[in-house]
């Protein structure tokens, strides 16, 4: 520390090299220094999608369904029918029921229950029609937050038929914000069709959903762990808890001789493995990468850490890009262990 | 009146907002830099707190800035340099707070008596003060009552006597006195 203090202290504002801010942070600069509110034509932007994950059918004998809206609920506890790696193991408890439901163009669609933790916004649905949707339907339109509530999102997806005229979904947003989490998010979601993916048809209908999710209690721990590579620095800043999920918040700066290079290249961290060699999961929420190769707001869930784990290792690995579509190639790095909680001292 | 590098520093003591582009446009790299530079191990978002606050004590106190184009960008990196370095001081400060809350073992700070603390603003205040004093005398001030560095401290890294130390702060506090919001704290 006094190191680094004397450092800083003798750091000549002549020499050092300028750090190009990004339009968001020239905003962000703005909004601060003129006390302006969140401009209404902020742009949602989706950076990345996440890998949809695949639905898990665990059983579908013994439901019979009801196939019109006034027959309500027409199907409670869906969380069965999903894979429990798709969702956190506490998503039940924790979930707040929405219980809303339209009928659009023969199709019913409600919206279960959903919650939030300040990073991840979850929800399920379910959708009720003698129309063929197919195994595996496609939603149209992604949910998103209500306008001036993130400055960009991610979001994923998965809908899988249970049963004749049954199918459960899950939609998964990672918004990212410009401060602190809100303490409650609105979620809008107009799907305006949906499409059987295996013989191409889309049914349009006008289902629009507006709904409120509290956040949940969290508590962040800062760790602040660098690790210095060829390839950059990553910097793990701090994890999230909640009672859903553990979240990592990560940085990363490439280095300037790949950057040469690979000029839009980022760092994911897609591997996590704990102190009793489990592995778990890796929600990737994505993040943001400047022109000069700065990773930040990066973020990753993690939906199964329990309290008895001590260390966490992961497994960085190097995205190389020519562009912001295409990665050329992969390459892992070498794993990090970080150190979470103290051990038990018996 | 269309900002440029020959008249935003008049534009900016007039609050032009056209001025705070300008100088975001101009300064806000290496604002971003100095800031970066000592505070990246907290994450992106205490760079980015750093830097708006950053251009909010530039835009508010705009007035105090006397001198042309070129010495605007060394006030500027000042103001960069020494706000992160507090930052990094209170993170550092809180996250020790939180091991020991974690510990169950709390331990008092210890604390210097002869340094001052200074509220938020009298530290802006003390800052843009500062930043107008001989460079030496600059960086006593700032060890002492932003860094809360004892006269030893300063006196063992620049590699002057503890009298010196002292008459240099006696002389630049006197210097200082005549802000009015600094008179009470620092005589």
């Amino acid at each position: 520390m006094k190191d680094d203090l004397q450092k800083w202290l003798d750091l000549d504002i002549e020499l050092i090299e300028e750090k190009p801010l990004t339009d968001i942070q020239t905003k962000k600069i703005k909004q601060a220094v003129l006390g302006v509110p969140k401009r209404k034509k902020r742009r949602m932007k989706t950076w990345m999608t996440v890998a949809a994950a695949g639905f898990t059918i665990i059983t579908t004998s013994y439901f019979t369904l009801p196939s019109i809206a006034s027959q309500l609920p027409f199907i409670k506890n869906m969380a069965p029918f999903v894979n429990q790696e798709v969702l956190p193991q506490n998503y039940e408890e924790l979930a707040a029921e929405i219980g809303d439901i339209q009928t659009s163009n023969g199709i019913d669609m409600m919206i279960e229950s959903a919650v939030y933790d300040g990073t991840n916004v979850i929800f399920m649905f379910v959708l009720n029609t003698e129309r063929d949707l197919g195994e595996q339907p496609i939603l149209g339109n992604p949910p998103l937050l209500k306008k001036g509530q993130a400055s960009w999102m991610s979001s994923s997806s998965s809908l899988k038929k249970i049963d004749k005229n049954t199918y459960v979904g899950v939609e998964e947003i990672a918004p990212h914000f410009d401060k602190e989490a809100p303490q409650e998010v609105t979620v809008q979601w107009n799907p305006q069709s949906v499409k059987n993916r295996e013989i191409g048809l889309p049914y349009k209908g006008d289902w629009s959903f507006e709904f409120k999710v509290p956040m949940l209690k969290t508590t962040t721990k800062n760790l602040a762990e660098s690790s210095e590579y060829t390839h950059g620095k990553l910097t793990i800043s701090s994890i999230t808890y909640s009672d859903l999920a553990a979240v990592v918040d990560y940085e990363f700066q490439i280095a300037p001789a790949i950057l040469e290079e690979w000029p839009r290249s980022t760092i994911r961290i897609t591997e996590v493995t704990d102190n009793f060699g489990r592995s778990h999961l890796v929600h990737d929420s994505g993040g943001v990468t400047s022109k000069d190769g700065h990773g930040y707001d990066w973020k990753i869930s993690i939906y199964t850490l329990s309290e008895d784990i001590t260390s966490l290792t992961f497994t960085p690995v190097i995205h190389y890009g020519k562009n912001s579509v295409n990665f050329m190639k992969t390459e892992k790095m070498e794993p990090i262990t970080i150190q979470i909680q103290e051990e038990p001292t018996n | 009146m269309k900002c440029n590098e020959h008249n935003f520093i008049g534009c900016l003591k007039k609050g032009n907002e056209e001025a705070l582009d300008f100088i975001i446009a101009r300064y806000g790299g290496l604002v971003h830099a100095i800031s970066y530079r000592i505070l990246s191990s907290f994450g992106q978002y205490a760079v980015d707190e750093c830097v708006n606050d950053v251009f909010l004590s530039i835009w508010q106190n705009a007035v105090q800035f006397s001198g042309e184009a070129e010495d605007f960008k060394k006030w500027a990196g000042t103001i960069a340099k020494f706000k992160a370095i507090d930052r990094y001081r209170s993170l550092e400060k809180k996250k020790t707070r939180e091991q020991a809350d974690e510990q169950l073992e709390e331990q008092p700070a210890t604390l210097d008596i002869q340094t001052l603390l200074l509220e938020k603003e009298q530290k802006n205040a003390l800052l843009l003060a500062v930043s107008e004093l001989p460079e030496t005398d600059r960086d006593i001030f700032m060890m002492k009552y932003f860094l809360e560095l004892s006269s030893q401290e300063i006196a063992d890294r620049l590699g002057m006597t503890i009298t010196a130390i002292d008459n240099r702060l006696y002389r630049g506090r006197k210097k200082l006195a005549q802000n009015q919001q600094l008179k009470e704290r620092l005589v």
